[in-house]
């Protein structure tokens, strides 16, 4: 324990001079030289206050190649979800140099950082207590701090870095310590090049938004913790057939199944999509509170909108969730909508085109919409 | 006997991961690519503010919209007679570690005749260092030389800037 608060010192200084000093200062080559000179001056501290060798590397080809199986199917899921969002350039250089120099800048680092977490994970006392100091550690020396504050400038903000970077970041480096606890560097090695390196290599990117990026930050440490758990439990301890079967991390498929599809749902990949009523314009037929589950139309079943029915409508930035009160056709004869919150005095100001129109509202559901009136009452 | 199996179906994921990228080859002209995606950390170019300056004329600044951390903003103004215009100052931040440059600077207007745009200061191929800030303005401005009617006195501008490495 002595020698990893040695060490865990050394990192906090690394993590202050980094931030505080040597960023601001925009010193030259600093991600081709200087930072990847200060992780292997950690790593060479570590590797001789470690008794044993660290680079003595266990064998561990079992949970070697359960984790690259693991690895390689998200990277296929990863890429395909981009045929369901669209894709996005990466902003990195794809000349042949630079893509080498981002490749040693930010997958060299992530050698030298495991090297110092696994020499740091063996200990025999405080285990539990050594665990969080190495996860909060390396949590803190991967944030960017350049930016830091204006991320949480108001409760949205703070909420989508919270959830899309901040909380990943915890659970992947918590993954990351178990991972150099089971099998030394070179498990959290692998995981980390996996997701680090394509962006780099890789063109194109998914389209994801920070739900998206949120769900599948927590999602894969997840998956990777429960299958290694699984293969680590099997190879060290004895079961009998019950016991080994409640690792099984078949158990937990229809686990991830249902949160792929109701982060799908919730994010309108679907025909039907939830959203909750943030007004009471439509009150008493669903109130502020109430989620109501639209069914996206296309162009054929906008034809078949008739009065009476409650339709979803862009205007503006704005979505607004209001009955048809009469069809009409415009000058130039195309079919316009004029709707009307059932709890207003009025019509809505301008009539609704076919284009506006997003779907219509399939049922309501009392209630369950309240934790989005919250969050965005906070929000402004 | 069970790592010979792993070994098989890593080579058959792999496989699938050449597939990939075969098809991609072939079909990258098809796809639809929108934007360039911001990367945390490492890679962090974005609008930090937008000051509208004092309107000229009638004109009128009804609302700017930038997405926080993002290089997409929406400018909405009113302007009513020609002549009309309003100045902003647009502070672009490069937040990350490494040297970005301006490959695209998009405008998106809604092709209204009447409303004007321009835009000083930025220029594509322009480098914006690790750290560094840029500034520059941008101009809506009600065209004078307009003689019929126009449909809105209503302008939406939408700015993208794209940014990318600067690559050696």
């Amino acid at each position: 324990m002595r020698k990893s608060l040695i060490m865990a010192a050394l990192i906090i200084i690394y993590i202050v001079v980094n931030s505080i000093v040597i960023t601001p200062s925009k010193v030259p080559l600093y991600n081709e030289l200087i930072n990847p000179m200060m992780w292997i001056g950690l790593c060479i501290v570590a590797i001789l206050l470690s008794k044993e060798s660290v680079l003595r590397v266990k064998d561990e080809s079992n949970k070697t190649q359960s984790l690259i199986i693991v690895m390689i199917i998200y990277i296929i899921l990863y890429f395909l979800l981009g045929l369901i969002f669209g894709f996005q350039k990466t902003p990195y250089s794809k000349s042949i140099f630079s893509v080498i120099t981002n490749v040693w800048s930010f997958g060299g680092i992530i050698f030298f950082q495991e090297f110092i977490r696994a020499s740091m994970v063996k200990v025999e006392h405080k285990r539990k207590l050594n665990f969080i100091l190495i996860t909060i550690l390396f949590t803190l020396a991967n944030l960017s701090f350049t930016n830091f504050l204006n991320h949480f400038t108001d409760v949205k903000e703070t909420f989508i870095y919270t959830v899309s970077t901040l909380i990943p970041l915890i659970v992947s480096n918590g993954v990351f310590t178990y991972l150099a606890f089971i099998g030394g560097p070179k498990l959290p090695i692998i995981y980390r090049l996996f997701i680090t390196l394509p962006e780099f290599v890789v063109p194109i990117l998914p389209n994801l938004d920070w739900f998206g990026t949120a769900v599948i930050g927590v999602t894969l440490p997840l998956a990777v913790f429960i299958y290694l758990n699984y293969v680590h439990v099997k190879k060290t301890e004895r079961f009998s057939r019950r016991e080994s079967k409640q690792y099984n991390p078949v158990v937990y498929v229809p686990v991830f199944v249902v949160i792929a599809l109701i982060a799908g749902f919730v994010i309108g990949i679907f025909k039907y999509q939830p959203i909750a009523v943030l007004s009471g314009s439509m009150s008493p037929t669903f109130d502020r509170g109430d989620a109501v589950v639209v069914e996206k139309l296309n162009k054929a079943e906008k034809r078949e909108l008739k009065k009476g029915d409650i339709i979803q409508y862009a205007s503006g930035s704005q979505y607004v969730i209001h009955r048809i009160i009469k069809i009409e056709n415009d000058e130039y004869g195309n079919r316009v909508f004029i709707t009307k919150g059932d709890n207003n005095n009025g019509n809505d100001l301008n009539p609704v085109s076919t284009n506006q129109v997003v779907g219509k509202v399939a049922f309501v559901v009392k209630y369950i919409g309240y934790p989005s009136v919250w969050l965005s009452g906070m929000v402004s | 006997m069970e790592q010979k199996h792993k070994n098989i179906i890593i080579g058959g994921l792999l496989a699938i991961v050449v597939i990939m990228a075969v098809g991609y080859a072939a079909f990258a002209t098809q796809l639809t690519i929108n934007g360039t995606a911001t990367i945390e950390s490492k890679w962090d170019v974005h609008i930090k503010t937008i000051e509208p300056g004092q309107p000229i004329g009638t004109a009128k600044n009804k609302k700017v919209t930038v997405e926080q951390n993002q290089l997409t903003a929406t400018f909405e103004d009113e302007l009513v007679a020609p002549g009309d215009s309003i100045t902003y100052t647009v502070t672009v931040i490069n937040a990350g570690t490494l040297d970005a440059v301006l490959n695209d600077i998009n405008f998106n207007d809604g092709d209204n005749e009447a409303i004007q745009y321009t835009y000083d200061g930025i220029e594509v191929t322009n480098v914006l260092g690790n750290g560094d800030e840029v500034q520059f303005t941008i101009t809506v401005t009600y065209n004078p030389k307009i003689t019929s009617q126009p449909e809105s006195t209503n302008s939406t501008l939408t700015m993208t800037l794209s940014y990318g490495q600067n690559g050696v």
